[in-house]
């Protein structure tokens, strides 16, 4: 047993993530700046974000201690305290404009389908290894499937529409990863389309048809749903290259885009920061998505791979969504922006989920036979 | 993509890590390829189109409303003035979604006015294309309710009491039609002017000079600009535009010569329904009187008017709304002579030494029908040169002078013994009489100089509401009624009966061109015009608007048949009212309720209009009147008119240099005629 070695630790992964929060910091310092400030005054949220992302990235570099092969022998159990999770939410949660997504604690507030989507990514990556070989059989797909559908439609029920896409998509991109027949999804497919009339009818609620209609035509109603569409798309445009520069943006600073510091945070940095801030953005996490994607290369066996890949599909997916939403490429649906938008839970999951790979990284070497 | 994903399935070695990686990272830089386009898309090509909306969110655009004109004398005495006043309005859009109906309710309770009428009107605006747009919810809030609103602001979001400049008119009742009113702009103005740049606070001159200067009076509105936050607070002021006071007016008239003249119609109105005046100066048109009773007070339409008043003004007979000297036509009677004789004197028709004899009236033969005759009446009988025709009035000579001798029918009875003699020895001593020989003006010339002198079309003053009158020709009897000119038109036409209708004010006018030489003015209410400083923006400007192709000689004539018409006529009553000071004058007694081709001896038992024009002093004429009351008689409007002349004399100080007749009393015998006429020629201008 050679164990785990600190050489293979990635120091760009830590400083993409570190750099997309800072960035996060910035322009939520001026998302939450007060009207009238003076000088720089730096608002709870920004501190937040920023001792958050200090304990994300010591939990980060901590993880990295951690063998995540323990995910043989404990991933069933994070699984089941990830669903305990989003069950308890529904009971316990705080109800929050007629949903219950959090768990307040007083002194920090949970995101209940973040911890959710991190161990459903673990309970996923630990099924997908254990039946690698007979994933073929169409049984096993729909189990992976059903892994994954619980704690989705547990979030669905909060209801929380935006974080249960992602749940879908999580599985999607690690059952093709881990090799599953393009023949079944079709199967799953077909029978879906069967399903989508009771399932809109029984379970899509008012507020989601009202976003949907307003997303096709935002004029319909500009004071209501459709009122922060056109204002975010209005403050991306007219950002134009350079942007208004920071603080400076009208629109977000007169208030015309309504939550701004999550969902729409998007639609500061492009007012502000205009299409060369948005580029750097991109190209931070284009950085960061692809030193996950180089974990995956690197690990010599399935569960650090499909590890590597759930992080990439969930950074990923809630990124487009989030950016696509503020730019008027897809109906709204609450997500946060990974590392930029106010959220302590998704900062610290995200932390804790690249802390796993970093795992990854370090344990590379010791090859310990599985399931020894 | 089929050859990709087939590669993917079965076995499940088949596909390399490696290739799976790439796979991911190239579908990673496809989602950002699809956000980098749109973001291309809105920041690069369409930035400029954003960047509008947004400053169309952050900047409202505040109109300043300019303070409206005043209307001054010539002694600067204050005629209208603006007074602050409130009135609460809101802004729909401000008002929160889901709070229309307690702001209204709130609104009502303060404002004592239906709450769903409120609450419909936010509901609406919100719904339509421009939610910013100001709603007026009440023009004439009371002190207290105006205060109550202030203060209670925050509960009543968009919602604000403001203040407005409000018309105040110091001599309405003197003034009104002249000064004419304004109310709040309607929301259909509102639309016709937008691009004016009207403001919904703003309001519009409806009648008068409000209505005729508005472009003047008005000014340009100023405009701040502010930054407003999501919910509409101001936080800043970016620019700030004055609005420029519009101009203000200085009026021709004399405001104590108008009290003067309302009340003269008022005591002389009797059972006139209503009564008008107008006095001008002869040289320049100005218009130093213009009296239109009943009137009404212009500060109780802003007031709000009671039943009564609403009752009163709509009162059909009396009309008081309409300015009864500009805003109708009535037929003139007998002051139409004046033109009539103009017509025949220009024309040659007749020479002032034409002599014509009345007997009482005119026998016209029906063309076809002998047994058939039509009477045209006269009040006088007796032979008549045109100036003793106009100073007593006598029909018959007009008739002649415009519609020539009448036709007699060649099969008609023949003339009682001893008639056909003494008119064959009239005949021989030169004097037209019977169905002699001779030719008048005819209909169609006569219309012409009649529309020289500024009837069948507006005098052109410079107040709103002001009608033409009519002046009928062949043609046009022949294209209304679809009915041939008969002589008879003629000869109604020649003592303004028939089918003639004509304002005070045009009388007023014509007369002034008699008494100036043959000018016709376009009268004139507005004196200058001065900008909110009181610099000098449009001075005084006469507008000539017809030279009349007339030998002053014969204007010299009519005026002196005018003389005679006071000094031994039937204007004697203005001499009895002004004997200081020789004026010419001529009546007319114009028949109206009936309708027909013949005025009948016994038709002037009828009722009547009363006229009166006049020109003063006959030596040097400076002013023109017209006098017309709805229901009287033209010797009765002569004394109205005579009292009229004397406020005149009095108030411009003229009296002070008034030559008076040299004979105070109707002359009889040919004799006293021929010394009076000497002394009138003596002292007649040119």
């Amino acid at each position: 047993m050679t164990g785990y070695s600190w050489r293979h630790f990635d120091p760009v992964l830590l400083a993409a993530a570190l750099a997309l929060t800072a960035y996060g910091a910035l322009v939520i310092y001026s998302a939450s700046l007060p009207r009238g400030a003076e000088g720089v005054v730096l608002s709870s949220e920004v501190q937040r974000h920023i001792i958050f992302a200090a304990v994300g990235a010591l939990l980060m570099i901590a993880m990295t201690r951690v063998d995540y092969r323990l995910i043989d022998q404990l991933g069933w159990l994070a699984y089941l305290v990830g669903v305990a999770v989003l069950v308890g939410v529904l009971f316990f949660g705080s109800d929050d404009f007629g949903a219950r997504r959090w768990f307040d604690l007083g002194f920090v507030v949970i995101q209940a389908s973040e911890i959710g989507k991190l161990m459903t990514i673990i309970g996923l990556a630990k099924f997908l290894t254990d039946y690698r070989d007979r994933l073929q059989e169409f049984k096993i797909f729909a189990a992976s499937l059903l892994i994954t559908v619980l704690p989705a439609g547990l979030v669905f029920l909060e209801p929380d529409a935006g974080s249960a896409i992602v749940f879908l998509a999580l599985w999607l991109v690690m059952t093709l990863f881990a090799g599953a027949r393009l023949r079944h999804y079709a199967v799953l497919a077909a029978l879906g389309l069967c399903a989508i009339p009771f399932l809109l009818a029984a379970n899509v609620q008012d507020y989601q048809r009202d976003r949907i209609r307003a997303f096709l035509d935002p004029t319909t109603d500009p004071q209501g749903a459709g009122f922060n569409v056109i204002q975010a798309e209005t403050s991306v445009g007219s950002g134009g290259l350079w942007g208004q520069g920071l603080t400076q943006g009208t629109q977000t600073q007169l208030d015309f885009v309504r939550i701004q510091t999550t969902d729409f945070i998007f639609s500061v940095l492009g007012e502000e920061l205009g299409f060369v801030g948005a580029m750097a953005l991109f190209a931070l996490m284009i950085l960061l998505l692809f030193r996950i994607l180089r974990v995956a290369s690197r690990s010599p066996e399935p569960l650090g791979q499909l590890l590597a890949v759930g992080m990439l599909t969930m950074v990923a997916v809630q990124t487009f969504i989030n950016i696509a939403i503020n730019i008027r490429l897809l109906p709204v649906t609450g997500l946060p922006l990974p590392f930029i938008s106010i959220g302590n839970s998704s900062l610290l999951m995200l932390f804790i989920g690249l802390g796993l790979l970093q795992s990854v990284l370090a344990w590379r070497d010791d090859h310990r036979p599985r399931g020894a | 993509m089929a050859r990709l994903t087939g590669a993917m399935d079965p076995p499940p070695e088949g596909m390399p890590i490696r290739l799976k990686v790439w796979i991911l990272g190239g579908l990673v830089l496809m989602l950002f390829g699809i956000l980098t386009a749109q973001l291309v898309r809105l920041q690069l090509l369409r930035h400029a189109e954003y960047a509008a909306r947004a400053d169309i969110n952050r900047v409202r655009t505040l109109d300043i409303a300019p303070a409206r004109g005043l209307i001054l004398d010539r002694q600067g005495t204050l005629l209208v003035e603006n007074a602050p006043a409130w009135r609460v309005v809101l802004i729909p859009a401000d008002v929160p979604d889901g709070e229309e109906d307690r702001v209204a309710a709130a609104l009502a309770d303060i404002l004592d006015t239906p709450a769903w009428e409120i609450e419909q009107q936010i509901l609406e605006r919100k719904a339509s294309n421009d939610p910013l747009r100001v709603l007026v919810v009440s023009d004439d809030p009371t002190d207290s309710a105006a205060f109550d609103i202030s203060t209670r602001q925050s509960q009543l979001p968009g919602v604000r009491a403001e203040t407005v400049s409000e018309r105040r008119y110091r001599y309405s009742e003197q003034l009104a039609h002249i000064l004419g009113y304004v109310h709040w702009i309607t929301e259909e103005e509102y639309a016709a002017l937008a691009d004016e740049r009207y403001l919904y606070s703003d309001k519009i001159g409806q009648t008068g000079l409000e209505a005729a200067y508005e472009s003047l009076l008005r000014g340009e509105p100023g405009r701040r600009q502010v930054e407003v936050d999501a919910v509409g607070r101001e936080l800043r002021e970016l620019s700030t535009e004055v609005p420029v006071p519009g101009h203000s007016l200085i009026v021709t008239l004399d405001l104590e010569l108008q009290t003067h003249v309302q009340q003269i119609l008022e005591a002389h109105a009797g059972a006139s329904y209503f009564a008008a005046a107008v006095v001008l100066k002869v040289d320049t048109g100005e218009v130093l009187s213009m009296v239109s009773i009943p009137s009404y007070d212009l500060n109780s339409f802003q007031d709000g008017l009671t039943p009564e008043q609403w009752t009163a003004l709509n009162d059909a007979d009396r009309q008081p709304l309409r300015n009864h000297a500009i805003a109708d036509a009535y037929p003139p009677g007998s002051t139409f002579k004046v033109v009539t004789a103009a017509a025949a004197l220009a024309e040659g028709t007749v020479t002032p030494e034409t002599r014509i004899h009345s007997p009482g009236q005119l026998v016209v033969d029906n063309e076809l029908n002998p047994g058939i005759q039509y009477i045209f009446g006269d009040t006088v009988q007796g032979v008549y040169e045109l100036r003793f025709a106009l100073a007593e009035s006598s029909n018959v000579f007009f008739f002649y002078a415009a519609g020539g001798s009448p036709f007699r029918h060649p099969d008609a009875a023949p003339r009682p013994e001893g008639e056909q003699e003494r008119l064959d020895a009239l005949t021989d001593e030169g004097i037209i009489a019977g169905d002699a020989e001779f030719n008048g003006v005819g209909p169609g010339t006569l219309a012409q100089w009649a529309r020289a002198f500024g009837f069948d079309s507006p005098t052109g003053i410079d107040i709103s509401g002001e009608v033409g009158g009519l002046i009928p020709d062949p043609e046009l009897k022949q294209s209304t009624f679809g009915e041939p000119w008969v002589d008879g038109d003629t000869y109604n036409f020649a003592i303004g009966q028939g089918f003639v209708t004509v304002t005070p004010l045009q009388m007023a006018v014509a007369t002034a061109a008699i008494a100036n030489g043959g000018t016709v003015y376009e009268p004139r209410v507005v004196y200058e015009v001065r900008d909110a400083n009181g610099n000098l923006v449009q001075p005084f400007q006469p507008v000539v608007r017809r030279q009349l192709a007339i030998d002053p000689e014969a204007l010299r004539v009519i005026r002196e048949g005018m003389a005679l018409s006071t000094l031994a006529g039937t204007s004697h009553d203005a001499l009895v009212a002004l004997p200081e000071m020789m004026i010419g004058g001529k009546t007319g007694t114009a028949e109206f309720a009936q309708t027909g081709p013949a005025i009948g001896a016994e038709g002037e038992e009828g009722p009547t209009h009363g006229w009166f024009i006049a020109f003063a002093p006959f030596d040097d004429p400076q002013v023109a009147i017209a006098v017309f009351f709805e229901f009287g008689a033209g010797y009765l409007s002569a004394a109205a008119g005579g009292e009229i002349l004397r406020a005149w004399a009095e108030t411009s100080g003229a009296i002070e240099d008034a030559v008076p007749p040299p004979y105070a009393r109707i002359a009889i015998t040919d004799e006293e005629n021929e010394r009076l006429f000497e002394a009138i020629r003596a002292r007649s201008p040119q």
